[in-house]
Parts: structure tokens; sequence; C-alpha cells
């Protein structure tokens, strides 16, 4: 779109904006617009997007590295139930324990999986579940810890879907 | 009944045990994402959140967004400490909260 405009502005500033010409570019810019508004399935959430979520969500806190483990199926072939488990490395015990594990999905058309809330009684901070990915993507999960901490983690998984898709 | 509910848990275990618990509904978990024939949306139709309460306290929660499969099932851990029940809640898109629970026995 932005290409297109700039095109267009350079045309117009040259003075040289035909009939044919004008019809090509405007259509092509119409297309454009028209299947951005026609098919909003079609339109994937974008990292970018997930960054934003999880900015508002920590209040631009550092994002650390290293607990949150996210183990996805390298190659899957059903989107609708893919296995995941997120495992954050921690004790649980009433002084040092995960609140919440918040999960996404990069480019899905809502980013938004789930939110798990432990207490200190779970024992353990280990979540199994199905998500659904509607192509191949990042997962991304963020740990929120009792003291304030943020960690993240990410998993990759490759959906092939279709008859005789070879992985 | 329209949604099936399970729980499953160990038959028995020690105390102070980390005791692994599934969970699961049957539900289509529509996610307002697909279209119809005619091109109208299939409105979202979703869980929208879950409880586990061990001995009438909370001890495990989540909420689910368009993202969670159908039938979403879920496997979590508590510390088991004394026998006692164990209640899951699921919360529908209209409030409707779907309730089972099941015995955790501690030796």
């Amino acid at each position: 779109m932005k290409k297109e405009a700039d095109q267009l502005e350079m045309t117009l500033r040259l003075g040289s904006l035909d009939r044919r010409g004008f019809l090509a570019l405007s259509s092509r810019a119409m297309l454009a617009g028209l299947s951005a508004i026609l098919i909003p399935g079609s339109l994937k959430a974008t990292p970018s997007a997930v960054k934003e979520s999880i900015a508002l969500l920590t209040g631009n806190a550092e994002l650390e590295r290293g607990l949150v483990t996210v183990s996805l199926p390298k190659i899957y072939r059903q989107p609708e139930f893919v296995p995941i488990k997120v495992t954050v490395d921690s004790p649980m015990t009433p002084d040092d324990y995960v609140k919440a594990v918040y999960l996404f999905a990069e480019r899905n058309p809502e980013p938004g999986v789930a939110t798990f809330t432990f207490t200190p009684e779970c024992g353990k901070a280990e979540i199994l579940t199905r998500v659904r990915l509607v192509d191949s993507q990042i997962v991304v999960a963020v740990a929120e810890m009792n003291d304030g901490a943020f960690f993240i983690g990410k998993g990759f998984s490759k959906i092939s879907t279709g008859a005789g898709s070879c992985g | 009944m329209k949604h099936k509910l399970y729980i499953k848990l160990p038959k028995k275990v020690q105390r102070g045990d980390t005791v692994f618990i599934r969970a699961k509904i049957d539900h289509e978990m529509e996610s307002g994402w697909r279209t119809t024939q005619e091109g109208n949306t299939v409105p979202k139709d979703l869980i929208k959140e879950f409880t586990c309460l061990y001995n009438g306290k909370e001890v495990f929660r989540a909420a689910f967004d368009a993202g969670m499969s159908p039938n979403p099932y879920i496997g979590f851990y508590i510390r088991a400490s004394e026998s006692g029940n164990i209640d899951c809640t699921w919360v529908t898109e209209d409030g409707e909260r779907l309730s089972t629970s099941s015995l955790l026995t501690v030796t």
C-alpha cells in the first residue's frame, strides 16, 4: 500500500498520470484495501502484536530468559489439537512461587491462548494442554513470579496439513 | 447432559507428593474465526474459566481464550496434604457453571 501511495504521489508530482495508469493504480490499491476488509479471518496476528500485549501485561518490565520451557511437537498434522507442555523451574514454596503463566500464539487470528494462575499448593509449575495453531508458528509463554519478575520462553511447531504433505 | 466432564487422578497418594490431575470438558470451543458459506462469521462460544478447589480452597485457575483446542484438556499438579475433595468448575460464555468433584485419598 505504502509503495503504491508513493508511486501515485510520484506520478502526480511528475504530472504524467494518464487515465490507464490511474485506473491500474487505483484498482490495485482498492484490491489491497478490499482484501483487508473482506476477509478478516485471513488476517493474522503478528509477533509485534504479541510483543505489545506482553508489554501491556508486564508494564514494560524486563523479560528474563531461562526458567520457562515450552515443549511442542516439531511437526504436527492436526492444527486444532497441538499438545503443549509449559514448565517453569520453581520450588513453589510460599516465598518463591509462580503466580501466573500467560500463553500467546504469534500467528493465530487472535494471539491469546490462555492464562494459568498457580498457588504454592500446586507443588510444581507445569501445565499440559492442547492449543490451536492455524499455521507453523512460535508459541510464547510469559511467567510472572510472586516477586514481580517476568520470565519468557518460546517454542516452535511446524503445522503440516493437507493430503500428501510430507512434513 | 450436553457437556461431559472428566477428572482423572491417582487412586492413592502419599502425603507430600505432587499429584498430577487431568481435567477435561466436552465442548466445541468455537473460536469465532470461522465463516459459513454465506460469509457470516460463526459467533464465539468458549469455556471462559476453569477453577480447581482442593478441600474448599482455590488451588489452580485457568482463563481460556480462542487459542484453546475444542474439548479443552488441562493437566496440572497439586501437592497432597490431606484426603479431601477436588472440585473442578468450568464457566461457559453465558455464565453457566458446570462442576464435578472427585475424592483424593492420602495415606
